[in-house]
């Protein structure tokens, strides 16, 4: 299937935050209730439709135990998205997000849009971190923010979409430069750059998940 | 701290000598193309090791005595280049190595790999789905691959898809049933799961003797897996 754009995402953050469900929710809309420890770097890919534009999502899925950082922070090289993932009843997932947006700045192109997600959701009794405290550090760290639940999809769709649209948005800007391997973002087989870029009219599809969708 | 969770590492299966004068691994093998291999495939395969749970014993010991033979008498293995493991008698590069050159993965274009057609078969032989698995050098400099690529059909259109890129000190591979060319994969997260070689009669001892010599020369020459242990 053709498809305008591929963007290349990663998704980091602690063992056990829920990295895999959550790609696996996206992916296959199905939930994983074991802990399966990622070994390495898992792959997944889907297409999302962006201001009409079919968008391929070619996501890395890292393992977050630390026995195999240093391996996996070797793939984070031209990504043009990263989800960082931590756990809303796991206050010292939270804890470690500097440690991995260290990481993540370091070892991928400044202009990757991060988003952070705050997965679990649907464990509310169980909360650990509080909303506004992830809404703070993102703040902080000019990352895009949502809550999300890998068991019951909540926000699961948007968390990935929203980011592409950050790319896609930043694309137009000119912010991106998607000649550039290193910025994660790859021109489909057969488009060329004066069909496939280009401010339009319309900022949203129809297809579009607006960002509130009110669920978590 | 735990002691290593893959002791077995020590002790791979027995060597025939007839298997000891194969070819070594950058000898060419023919391609052989995933469309020839008429296997049901599972619906929505998505990871492999994922879909198929490990079965527990129930007349698994045939095989695992196989992979707790005695220590082989191991010697003349001769030089096995890394550089020369993605080549084939065409000069084609194989499915995978394709696949990772057609430009979706920038950062695995120029991996060198050795790779091979299997079908993931349950302990009993019984066939669960296409798995393309090879293995390949994160780096020219290497001697030998420190990577497992996981591969298979992807289930929108069939196409070979890339599902899991493993560190080789994290996995552990045996020879399984060497009668029906099979080969065990064990990952360290304590995932198994059971491939059998794909390929034409006329190659097929011949690619999997490649396998097996590989497999000596991981358990060999490279550094004993390290453990880890679970962090929550
Ligand atoms: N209740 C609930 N459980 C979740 C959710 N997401 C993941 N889990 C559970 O959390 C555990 C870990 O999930 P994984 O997705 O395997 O974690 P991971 O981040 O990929 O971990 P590593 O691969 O080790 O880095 C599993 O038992 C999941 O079932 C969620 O949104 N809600
Ligand atoms: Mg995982």
């Amino acid at each position: 299937m053709t498809y305008a754009y591929l963007f290349k995402y990663i998704i980091i953050g602690d063992t056990g935050v829920g990295k895999s469900c959550l790609l696996l929710q996206f992916t296959d809309k199905r939930f994983q209730p074991v802990h399966d420890l990622t070994i390495g770097v898992e792959f997944g890919a889907r297409m999302v439709n962006i201001d009409g534009k079919q968008i391929k999502l070619q996501i890395w899925d890292t393992a977050g135990q630390e026995s195999f950082r240093s391996i996996t922070r070797s793939y984070y090289r031209g990504a043009a998205g990263a989800l960082l993932v931590y756990d809303i009843t796991r206050r010292e997932t939270f804890n470690h997000l500097t440690s991995w947006l260290e990481d993540a700045r370091q070892h991928s192109s400044s202009n990757m849009v991060i988003m952070l997600i705050g997965n679990k959701s649907d464990l509310e009794s169980r909360r650990d971190v509080k909303r506004e405290e992830g809404e703070a550090f993102a703040r902080e760290h000019g990352l895009i923010f949502m809550e999300t639940s890998a068991k019951t999809a909540c926000n699961v769709e948007e968390a990935f979409i929203n980011t592409a649209k950050e790319i896609y948005r930043k694309i137009q800007q000119g912010l991106f430069d998607v000649h550039n391997e290193a910025n994660g973002i790859k021109i489909g087989p057969q488009q060329s750059i004066s069909t496939s870029v280009g401010p339009s009219a319309s900022q949203r599809n129809s297809r579009d998940i607006g960002s509130n969708s009110g669920c978590c | 701290m735990r002691p290593p969770l893959y002791p077995e590492v020590q002790e791979p299966p027995p060597v025939t000598s007839s298997q000891l004068g194969l070819p070594l691994l950058c000898d060419v093998i023919k391609p052989t193309p995933l469309c020839d291999v008429t296997v049901p495939v599972a619906p929505h395969p998505r990871f492999v090791p994922r879909l198929l749970p490990p079965l527990q014993s129930r007349c698994g010991d045939i095989a695992m005595k196989r992979e707790r033979g005695p220590k082989p008498a191991f010697g003349g293995a001769g030089e096995a280049e890394l550089g020369g493991m993605a080549a084939s008698p065409t000069g084609l590069p194989r499915g995978l190595q394709r696949h990772l050159l057609s430009g979706e993965f920038d950062q695995l274009r120029d991996f060198p790999i050795f790779e091979s057609n299997f079908v993931q078969v349950t302990r009993l032989g019984e066939v669960a789905n296409k798995v393309t698995m090879g293995v390949a050098a994160s780096s020219p400099a290497l001697e030998l691959p420190d990577l497992l690529l996981l591969a298979g059909p992807a289930k929108e259109n069939g196409h070979l898809q890339l599902f899991g890129l493993f560190p080789l000190q994290f996995v552990q591979l045996f020879v399984h049933d060497e009668s029906r060319w099979q080969l065990k994969v064990k990952l360290s997260n304590h995932r198994t799961f059971y491939l059998q070689l794909q390929a034409p009669p006329k190659t097929r001892e011949r690619e999997f003797g490649q396998w097996v010599r590989l497999l000596y020369r991981l358990h060999f020459q490279s550094a004993p897996a390290v453990p880890f242990t679970q962090e929550y």
